[in-house]
């Protein structure tokens, strides 16, 4: 028989720390909270952070523990960086940071570095947010992956924060998500079918030093290779606390809906990837003000009431994981729209990215303090 | 099932260069003007950059006609800009000129892309070559499409032309492959059962607005829009005729090959998309110089050893096709002296001077293309 998944939580963010005055980026910390423990690693202009570990960490399974966990872990942070003197701010991007060359070739030491997730953070300065629910069943969790590839782009539509790179308006809503598909093994996954077929490929990667360590895979979404979660790293880092804990209840009550799916035999229809990535590239470049393909209808619909609708099939299952008032927040993100919105409305109004780095920094903590 | 033609043509995107300053200038417009006024057999295709020049040929029945027609288009070119005082570079990336400079060519399609992919857009200051071969039979081309995606690493790493970006060198071998896979539809397609299954995906696209029809998928390699071919488009420009004719050439064998092994049941296995990916990323970073993984051995093999592997692979039909001297001398020559990427970087190495880069680029475009017809090789 299937395992049913635990569905339990983890959530990694990543911390921009930035100067009161100048607001420019002095070092970024990423903080995760996972199913192995906490994890934390600074990264600098100069170089990489020990990373260190914490292996005393509560599994959570409820949104609202999440929640003050991660509220928790914002305001230590926010402490860290006082007293240096510093301001945190979390987004896709920093507005106008660039710590190298913008045009230094990033993929020339590919696979030769351990740690190539932190060094791409460091060299391309761009900034995800990660959610892990727990799936420990391998062949389930390969199904929910193949299946939920489709939703990936509605989800990157909602959490789009990093319209500005290296002080230019680039003109998308999420420049991350398109600079992380140079990375390899990232951006929309192909399909698997079954965790033997998902298994043999890591193998093989690390076999043939394509991979230096089996985590080495950073698609939009990944069964863990050695942790018994699937994880979501499809969207931007989002500053507005209640914004990240609607995105986590989210991928949670996804993940709920897809395996009673597969309880009652049945299954989100499977499409090819190249549509899928079709919807992708939309929801990087305009968010939700495109319409977004219904490839069930072979249509455009507006992003806006796909997104709908997708809350309507899985509101029900957020109601029975205890998570319904924070996934509604979803609907007010619809209509207020996403951080990417209001940083560009922000630059709009005072010309100036500094003071959308400010906005950013109020926002980050508006849900914590 | 009929057997395919295995007709070429040749596309190849110029730079236009000011021989003073070895900079990209912007002139395609005043080429298009005098195009109208004076030449009219051929046709001289803008691209979005005004520095941009695109020409091809005619289809080509075999490799002799394909490099006598690259070496007229290449004449032509290089004597059109030579008379307006300017000149022409077969590379993948320009040295040093910054696309922060460059006008774009004003067509509302070009207006239009840049609407669409904004910043993407402005900095795709890039040059590539595209080789038809002609297959007539459709579910024999998707057939070869999925086949042969597995050497387009090893092509591109034979072409690789753009070591330099924006004044710097980028340590990659291309970095125009770097910038263009930033833009959707691009990069090593997917597996496809029929050309059913193509042509739905291509109707999906268009009936809901994604594209207006084919021509706006640009992966390595492509059933194309409208012509009976396979359109291989993994490769920067390539600086020497010669070796643009050897590369075609190849393409031309290997479909060849696959052909063969069809009539006898056979066929080459077929790989993930992700793996063939892997050794994109390893041909881009070190061209002919790295190791590329043989995913039927798993194990990583010097770029050389797996080059002669192709060509043994092609020795049968590169009698039956004419082609041998175009492809196996030159080939060898490349393994032996490097590409394109590899000459740059020893010109600036020694000199450390990319206008020198420029110039040593501007005379391997017109190497063998402005004499009377030579023996290649």
């Amino acid at each position: 028989m299937v395992q049913a998944p635990s569905l339990t939580l983890a959530v990694e963010e990543e911390y921009q720390f930035v100067h009161p005055e100048t607001r420019a980026l002095e070092r970024v910390l990423l903080q995760r909270i996972a199913a192995d423990g906490l994890f934390w690693r600074e990264i600098t202009p100069t170089g990489l952070g020990a990373p260190r570990h914490d292996r005393d960490v509560p599994r959570v399974r409820r949104v609202a523990d999440i929640e003050s966990i991660l509220k928790e872990q914002r305001s230590q942070v926010f402490k860290m960086a006082e007293r240096e003197g510093l301001e945190v701010a979390v987004a896709g991007t920093h507005p106008f940071a660039s710590w190298h060359d913008p045009d230094e070739a990033l993929v020339a030491r590919y696979n030769r570095q351990d740690q190539l997730m932190d060094m791409m953070i460091a060299r391309l300065l761009f900034f995800n947010m990660n959610v892990q629910v727990g799936v420990e069943d391998r062949n389930l969790a390969v199904d929910i992956m193949d299946v939920s590839r489709y939703m990936m782009p509605h989800i990157l539509a909602i959490s789009a924060s990093s319209p500005f790179w290296r002080g230019e308006d680039t003109g998308l809503k999420s420049v991350r998500s398109v600079l992380m598909e140079n990375v390899p093994r990232s951006g929309m996954p192909d399909r698997f079918r079954s965790w033997s077929a998902y298994r043999r490929f890591i193998d093989s990667m690390l076999r043939t030093g394509s991979m230096t360590a089996e985590t080495h895979v950073w698609w939009d979404v990944r069964v863990h290779p050695t942790l018994p979660v699937i994880e979501f790293r499809v969207c931007d880092a989002n500053p507005r606390l209640l914004d990240v804990i609607a995105l986590i209840a989210l991928f949670q009550a996804l993940v709920a809906w897809l395996w009673d799916l597969r309880r009652r035999n049945l299954t989100f229809r499977l499409y090819h990837g190249d549509l899928i990535k079709e919807n992708r590239w939309r929801a990087s470049r305009y968010a939700l003000d495109m319409p977004l393909i219904d490839f069930g209808k072979r249509e455009e619909l507006p992003a806006r009431s796909l997104v709908r609708e997708l809350l309507h099939l899985i509101m029900d299952y957020a109601e029975d994981l205890g998570s319904r008032t924070y996934l509604e927040r979803i609907y007010t993100i619809l209509e207020t729209g996403t951080s990417a919105d209001r940083q560009k409305r922000v630059y709009e109004k005072h010309q100036d990215l500094r003071e959308v780095v400010h906005h950013l920094v109020q926002e980050t903590r508006q849900d914590v303090v | 099932m009929k057997r395919p033609s295995l007709t070429l043509g040749i596309e190849e995107e110029y730079q236009i260069i000011d021989p003073e300053t070895r900079a990209l200038k912007s002139y395609i417009t005043h080429f298009l003007d005098m195009g109208r006024q004076v030449i009219l057999s051929r046709e001289i295709k803008p691209e979005l950059h005004q520095s941009q020049v695109e020409l091809g040929t005619h289809i080509c029945h075999n490799v002799a006609e394909a490099y006598e027609e690259l070496r007229e288009q290449r004449k032509f070119i290089c004597e059109l800009a030579r008379d307006q005082g300017l000149a022409i570079v077969a590379a993948g990336t320009h040295p040093f000129s910054s696309w922060v400079e460059q006008q774009v060519t004003p067509f509302e399609r070009y207006y239009n892309i840049l609407e669409d992919m904004q910043w993407l857009a402005r900095r795709l200051l890039i040059f590539g070559m595209h080789v038809h071969i002609g297959i007539e039979d459709r579910e024999f081309l998707i057939d070869t499409m999925n086949v042969l995606r597995y050497f387009l690493p090893h092509l591109l790493a034979l072409s690789t032309s753009s070591p330099f970006w924006q004044g710097r060198a980028t340590g990659m071998k291309s970095y125009r492959s770097v910038l263009f896979q930033d833009f959707p539809r691009t990069g090593i397609p997917t597996y496809f059962s029929t050309w059913d299954d193509f042509e739905d995906l291509v109707n999906t696209l268009v009936e809901t607005n994604c594209i207006p029809d084919g021509s706006k998928i640009w992966w390595d390699v492509r059933p194309h829009f409208k012509f009976p071919t396979l359109e291989f488009r993994i490769f920067d420009i390539v600086t020497r005729l010669d070796e643009a004719i050897a590369l075609a050439g190849l393409i031309q064998a290997l479909v060849a090959w696959h052909w063969d092994m069809r009539q006898k049941n056979m066929t080459f296995r077929t790989y993930r998309r992700d793996q063939i990916w892997e050794n994109k990323i390893r041909a881009m970073r070190d061209g002919i110089e790295g190791e590329l993984i043989d995913w039927g051995k798993e194990a990583e093999v010097p770029f050389p050893h797996l080059a002669e592997e192709i060509l043994e692979i092609v020795d049968p039909y590169l009698d039956e096709l004419e082609s041998r001297e175009y492809v196996e001398p030159v080939i060898r020559r490349v393994l032996k002296e490097g590409t394109s990427a590899e000459r740059q970087l020893r010109v600036f190495e020694a000199t450390g001077d990319l206008r020198a880069v420029v110039d040593h680029l501007i005379e391997e475009t017109c190497r063998g293309v402005m004499d009377e017809p030579t023996q290649p090789g």
